[in-house]
Parts: structure tokens; sequence; C-alpha cells
């Protein structure tokens, strides 16, 4: 075999390795690689940055851990600056696997005074998917009668004046596939007309954009990078940032790779 | 280097190691934590939907008298009719009523927020490159679905235009999954790197 041929059928394992060592080793000693902030992000901050201490606002956390590593530094670094901004966090989550990332993100906060029942709760999973979501929207106490913890929603003074979900200041979805902001979109945004931004696991982003663009959905977080422009907007560099050096050379790598490989295909084209 | 002592840490960071290990070869050890993943996340599910069911069906009946939720229970209970080759056509109305809602629910919702809403989004005024691009990327895109005409002319070229737009549309799809993977991947590097091996500041 030629090497122009061998260039050409690089054995998988080689590039896994590879991969692995430009993922790991910026990990381990960070190269500082500059971030830009994009535009989309920032209107998600914007929207945080003016809402009112009292406000209550939705996250619904809308994935599962297979897409936890992309989605879950988002909700982490929105609720960080909800908690900065004073607002009162209610969670809900339509995939079942959701109320277990609200308690990790709730049990920071109550260890920080925040009092369970008036500054945060987690409502725990709805099942239904699209309906639930409907149901949800227009019928908030209705829907979620006892929380995560078995608690009854009723006497709560988080949920004090939440009829519908147009009472709460702003709805966030934090989603890595269906149900999620699709369902948010046209069963509770497009018919009760609410202010709702989204958090979307990378691969789901070009299809989120059309309602960014048609302004259905005012902001948009796009997977761990969009965590990590969070994170640095808001003043606390977490974990997503501490991984945009290595998502940089991860692509590097993975360019390199297709370029060496046409290259050698067109070469080797040339030769024959 | 502060290695966990927490013994569930050990476990994550082996079970994730075992998982990764199918990318060199198909080994029993990743079977093994294959099924374990399987048997708990199914575990985990079912857990959750029963106390989902307990929560907001039964306590409601039992305790504050809402019969109204016996319904939607015996619909829910004539899906699994359908073992039981004498009785199987009473799983047809449950899943009559199933597809009647989320059809009525889904077709206006679709027509309303997807459709509707995103042609008036394009309707924009031409001026900048942004609206230009995608104004004309709509349209042709359009025309390259367009088939109660020959394409030949300016229509050949529009709809070839098109086929250009959906190319690029197609690798910003690809790009944006690798992105999304090489995050997947850090995540659990991060955790192997830093949660458990404690290298990472």
């Amino acid at each position: 075999m030629s090497f122009l041929s061998k260039l050409q059928n690089i054995d998988r394992r080689v590039i896994y390795v590879i991969v692995l060592l430009a993922l790991a080793i910026p990990l381990i000693n960070p190269l500082g690689i500059p971030l830009s902030i994009s535009p989309l992000t920032e209107d998600v901050y914007n929207l945080v940055e003016s809402l009112q201490p009292g406000d209550v606002v939705l996250m619904s956390l809308d994935y599962s851990p297979g897409g936890s590593p992309d989605v879950h530094p988002q909700a982490v670094a929105v609720a960080e600056h909800l908690y900065k901004k004073g607002v009162k966090m209610a969670m809900v989550s339509f995939w079942d696997a959701g109320p277990m990332y609200g308690e990790q993100i709730l049990k920071k906060y109550e260890e920080q005074g925040l009092v369970y029942g008036t500054d945060v709760v987690n409502l725990g999973f709805v099942s239904g998917g699209e309906t639930a979501i409907r149901q949800f929207g227009f019928d908030v106490p209705g829907t979620v009668k006892v929380d995560f913890r078995g608690k009854n929603t009723a006497g709560m003074p988080i949920m004090e004046g939440i009829k519908d979900a147009r009472d709460f200041a702003l709805v966030i979805d934090f989603v890595s596939g269906n149900p999620g902001i699709n369902e948010w979109v046209r069963q509770v945004q497009g018919p009760l007309g609410i202010k709702l931004a989204a958090g979307a696991v990378t691969v789901n982003v070009p299809q989120t954009m059309p309602f960014v663009q048609s302004g259905q959905v005012l902001g948009l977080l796009q997977g761990l990078r969009g965590a990590a422009e969070y994170e640095i907007l808001i003043g606390v560099p977490g974990t997503a940032a501490a991984g945009m050096d290595a998502q940089s050379l991860g692509h590097m790598a993975i360019i390199a790779f297709i370029l060496v490989g046409n290259i050698a295909f067109l070469l080797d084209k040339k030769v024959k | 280097m502060n290695i966990s002592s927490n013994p569930w840490v050990w476990f994550s960071a082996f079970g994730m190691i075992a998982i990764f290990s199918f990318a060199f070869k198909e080994n029993p050890i990743y079977r093994a934590f294959e099924h374990l993943y399987v048997g708990s996340a199914a575990g985990y599910a079912i857990g959750v939907n029963i106390d989902n069911i307990v929560k907001r069906a039964i306590r409601p009946i039992l305790q504050e008298g809402e019969f109204v939720l016996i319904i939607p229970i015996i619909l829910g209970v004539l899906l699994y009719a359908r073992f039981f080759k004498s009785i199987a056509w009473l799983s047809r109305w449950s899943m009559a009523f199933l597809v009647g809602i989320g059809s009525g629910l889904s077709i206006y919702g679709v027509v309303n927020s997807q459709f509707l809403a995103q042609i008036r989004a394009t309707m924009i005024p031409l001026n900048s490159v942004n609206n230009v691009v995608m104004v004309f990327g709509v349209l042709s895109i359009l025309l390259y679905f367009f088939f109660s005409m020959e394409q030949k002319g300016a229509i050949k070229h529009s709809a070839s235009f098109g086929r250009w737009i959906m190319m690029v549309t197609f690798g910003v799809s690809f790009g944006n999954v690798v992105m999304g993977r090489i995050s997947l991947m850090l995540g659990a590097l991060q955790d192997i790197l830093g949660g458990w091996l404690g290298l990472l500041g």
C-alpha cells in the first residue's frame, strides 16, 4: 500500500487516540484560546438581566444523561445568573431524567440559603410529551398539584399568582430532543405568546434557528459553547469555559484529518 | 493529583472507560456495562413513571376524590389488552384516543407556529445581505421541490442554487453534530480527569 493510500485509510483507532489527546492535553494545561460571545447568547443574558428580583422564571429541563454534558452546564450557568439577580426558579421536566438535574442545581442554592417552595421549586416530571407541555402551559397548578418531592404546590409562595405559562417572567427550555423546543413553540409560545428562550444541545441548534429568526424564541444557548459564553458573561467561568480550548483543539484535529484525507485522495488520483 | 475516594466516582469512571473501550474493540467488559446502563436507565424510567402515576393519579383519586382520573387510567390499562388475543381489540380505543388528541394538537400547532409563523418570518425587506440570502434561499429551495414544470432555463439555475443552499445547510448540521459529539466526549473526560483523577484545576 502506497503512502498516499495509507493516508486515505488511517486506522480509526489512530484517529481516536489523536482526538483524545487533542481533548485531554488542553484540559490539563489550558492554552487560553480567546472565546468570542455569540449575539444569541447575549440575547439570553440580556433577557435574564432585564428581570426584576422576585420574578419567577420557569426552567424546563428536557434532557437526559446522553445530552447532559452539552446542556446541563447551560442550565447551571443560567441558574447562577438567576440566583445573583434574586429571581425565583421553578423547574419542570417533560423528560424523566430532568428532575434529577433539577435537584442537582437546587441543592447548591438551598445550601446557600434559598428556601424551597418560596425561592425555588422542582415541579418534577410530567409525562405525556407534547400533550403534557400543552396542559402545563395552559394550567400550571392543575397539572402539577404535587412537586418532585411530594409536596403540594398549592400553598407554596413561589406558585402564588401562577395560573398559566404567561405568569412566568421568562420560560427557558433546556433541551436535547423531543419533546422540547418544537413543542413549547407550537403548543405554548404560539397560542399564549410567552417569552421563551432556549438552551439546545449542539445537534439541535440548526432546527431551532428558524424559531430564533422568526422571534418565537428570543435567545439561544448553543451547546457547550453557549454555556461557556454564558459563564464568561456572568463572570463565573466553570466547567464549560474550561473545556473550550479542548473543543477548539479537537475541531482542529478533525479538520486536519479531513484535509489530509482529501489531499491524499486528490494526489493519489493525479498519480494514477 | 488528587484522586477521588468516593467509590461511586470510581464506579462511574470505570463505566465510562468500559464504554469507551468499544472504540478499539468489542469486548465483554463493554457489553457488561452496556447492559448495566440499559438496565439502570430502564429501571430509573419505570421508577419515575410509577411515582408519577401514584402522585398524579392514584393519590388524587383516593385522597381528593377526583374520580374523573379513573377514565385516563382505564384507557391506559386498555393499552395492555393487546397482549391478550381475545380482548386485543380493546386497545384500539386507547390508541384511537391518543392518535385523535395527538393529531388535533399537532395539526393546530404546526400550522399556526411552524408554518404560518415561518412564512411571516420570511416576508422581510431585502435591506441586508442576510435577508437577501434567506429570502432567495427559501424561494430557490421551494423551486427545487417544484415538480409541476420542467426544470430548465431560469428555473433550473434557481433550483441549482437551492441545491447548493441545502448542501451548505447539511454541512452546518454535520458540523454541529461533530461539535456536539466533542462536547459529550469533553464532559466524560472532565469527569475522568477531574472528578476521578483530580488532574484538573
